[in-house]
């Protein structure tokens, strides 16, 4: 198979050496998909959860994601607790701030749908109210297995969103991920 | 817009004035580097701050409103939300107040295993104090150790509750089961590597020279400006103030066991992270005297299941004796 | 601490309506609303006292009236002591503390902010944990918790 044929198929290694032959196309993809730089931004007990996911046991620079300070670095966003009315005009902002493409991740019961605080006075029964979700990870807390899990799958999705531009097909319909409850909660 | 040249005169026109008003910054709530979501609006003199306004409330839930609602032991849930750094020692508090209230007697090996896991908790919680300290203070390794430490925690929590970090097992009465089988070993070993941890964590902080300049005497918070704004825990302990619940009025079993409060003068940054570095080696020391001095025996809640109609009546008993 | 309560209830007669010690060192004490200034002030500076430590600021609503406790520790003799009053609902006035004890602030406007006791001489009494612009005092036992009382701002729902 020549190199053409091959360079259809996507990204391959020069045998030998350090030199990679794609379609520029390809690498974006590629790229944007195994260096998802994430918002640093916790708001309550899924945020602590999220720095264990980060740090030593877990280890979330494996998959290429990165805590960054500021939105205008960040490909992600994880929405990472409750979500209250006082708060919700900031989030909104944080996500206007972040340049395309750019992904949300809801973290934890509370992010997703009120969680606990369903009956409660303040607090938004979801962030998807005013942000689009592309990833569900339930738990009260989620265990950091779930939302490495989360982030594969939104990987997935970025390969397959890159995938369909290529073949010159519509972008697939965004539905939302849904990562379930496994075993006990953080 | 345009100025008379005549006047005003340069001196009306005061550079001074001009410099005094000061730069208004804003940090937060969406700033990154918060911890908790807090916001500040400084107002700065070059790069000194000479005035802050600090704006929260925006994770208020209105939990106050909720739990009106549910009977008391539905809302040992939340509790653990509140501080969700040490969700045990919140869920102790408000049993503590249902038991009080309903006059429930805890039996002893609850209230061993509860100083146990409140005591392993408090470690956990420090920790995280200590990465995030860390981090912010340029020692980003701080972070990783501590974390590492921190999972060796979670671990023994979470065999015995089944939960990393939202535990819900203290219950009104007791515990709601007893310790699993080799837990006190396998918390032993725990007690032994994390003591010399503790050593590893001084060799990179305490004993660091920038470190310490980053920490000694900043942030000075006087004894009487702690007794005035009501400081409590570490912080009223590193200005001086002698202030600890577990020796003031001991609950569970604390005035059974030996330790030291470490409390410092100095006030500043150093002695704050002092003296959680102090209570880390006093948690193990009670952890090690619990485990030798826990009885047999049940632990579970040896009362009623109060539904809120019964613990409505007795809350109105102690209404009365309020209003009497 | 006899001698203390002795010079105390002397001192302020008929504005401590009742007293109770639980323990050697534990009191509480109801007293009239006009005084509750007075008495703070004493507790802080009598030499028998010295209760220097607030530890808490509290208001509860009990349908007909808000009763407000301050919780106060001494670092010099540790006493405590608990002090109650109560306030009418329609004219919620009570004198501000925050001169005395600076670390009552926050608390003052907490409860401002979720029963609307409007703590007179308070330096800065507006709402704390609620947004600016939140109708109603939440707290309140006839508070309706209907979310179209209050909506979500700004950002509308985007589907």
């Amino acid at each position: 198979m020549g190199v053409k044929e091959r360079l259809e198929q996507g990204i391959i290694r020069v045998p030998g050496g350090t030199i990679l032959v794609a379609k520029l196309a390809d690498l974006m993809a590629w790229a944007r998909k195994s260096s998802m730089w994430s918002l640093t931004f916790g708001l309550s007990c899924c945020a602590i959860e999220m720095m264990a996911t980060a740090a030593s046991r877990y280890d979330l620079d494996r998959f290429g994601m990165f805590f960054r300070a500021t939105p205008r670095q960040a490909d992600v966003m994880i929405v990472a607790g409750w979500v209250s009315v006082k708060m919700a005009p900031f989030i909104k902002r944080l996500y206007e701030q972040m340049p395309e493409p750019k992904y949300v991740i809801a973290m934890g019961g509370c992010a997703s749908a009120g969680g606990p605080y369903r009956d409660s006075i303040t607090i938004v029964k979801g962030v998807d109210q005013f942000v689009p979700v592309d990833v569900y990870v339930y738990g009260c807390p989620p265990r950091p297995e779930n939302l490495i899990l989360g982030i594969l799958k939104l990987q997935e999705r970025i390969r397959e969103e890159h995938r369909a531009e290529k073949n010159g097909l519509p972008r697939p319909v965004r539905e939302p991920i849904i990562i379930p409850e496994t075993g006990a909660t953080g | 817009m345009s100025v008379p040249v005549s006047s005003p005169t340069p001196s009306t026109l005061s550079t001074v004035e001009i410099l005094s008003q000061g730069m208004v910054i804003n940090v937060g709530p969406q700033h990154p580097s918060t911890h908790g979501v807090l916001r500040l609006i400084l107002t700065l003199d070059g790069e000194q701050i000479v005035a802050c306004e600090p704006v929260i409330g925006y994770l208020h839930r209105g939990l106050e409103k909720m739990m009106e609602r549910r009977p008391y032991r539905h809302n040992i849930p939340f509790t653990d939300r509140l501080d969700y750094l040490a969700a045990l020692s919140n869920n102790l508090a408000i049993c503590q107040c249902t038991e009080r209230l309903g006059g429930v007697e805890v039996p002893e090996r609850a209230q061993y295993i509860r100083v146990l896991l409140m005591e392993l908790q408090r470690i956990a919680s420090h920790l995280v104090f200590l990465g995030t300290f860390g981090t912010d203070l340029g020692a980003t390794t701080m972070f990783l150790y501590a974390f590492r430490e921190r999972e060796m925690v979670l671990d023994l929590l979470e065999e015995c509750t089944g939960a990393r970090l939202t535990y819900n097992w203290v219950r009104v009465g007791g515990v709601p089961d007893d310790l699993p089988e080799g837990f006190g070993q396998k918390v032993q070993d725990f007690v032994k590597i994390f003591r010399q941890r503790i050593g590893e964590y001084d060799m990179l902080l305490t004993r660091n020279r920038i470190f310490r300049s980053r920490t000694q005497g900043i942030g000075v918070l006087p004894k009487e400006t702690a007794l005035a704004y009501g400081c409590s825990g570490p912080v009223a302990r590193a200005s001086g103030i002698a202030y600890d619940i577990r020796k003031v009025a001991p609950y569970e079993v604390y005035d059974r066991v030996e330790f030291d409060v470490p409390v410092l003068e100095s006030g500043d940054v150093w002695a704050r992270y002092l003296v959680r570095m102090e209570e880390l080696r006093q948690s193990l020391r009670i952890i090690e005297q619990v485990l030798q001095d826990m009885p047999e025996g049940p632990c579970r809640p040896n009362c009623p299941r109060y539904s809120s109609l019964q613990l409505v009546s007795l809350t109105r008993v102690w209404k009365a004796r309020v209003a009497s | 601490m006899n001698q203390a309560v002795e010079n105390l209830l002397q001192r302020f007669g008929e504005a401590i309506t009742e007293w109770t010690q639980f323990s050697p060192n534990e009191l509480r004490l109801t007293v009239a609303a006009s005084s509750w200034q007075e008495i703070a002030q004493y507790l802080r500076d009598e030499p028998l006292w010295r209760m220097d430590y607030p530890a808490d600021l509290t208001v509860w609503d009990t349908g007909n009236e808000f009763g407000v406790y301050l919780r106060l520790w001494s670092s010099v003799y540790n006493h405590n002591a608990i002090v109650l009053t109560s306030i009418s609902r329609e004219q919620p006035h009570i004198a501000s503390l925050t001169a005395i004890y600076p670390g009552v602030d926050w608390h003052e406007r907490e409860m401002y902010d979720m029963y609307g006791v409007i703590f007179e001489g308070h330096p800065n009494l507006k709402r704390i944990l609620l947004p600016d612009d939140w109708e109603g005092f939440p707290f309140r036992k006839d508070y309706v918790a209907e979310p179209s009382g209050n909506p979500l701002h700004g950002p509308q729902p985007v589907n």
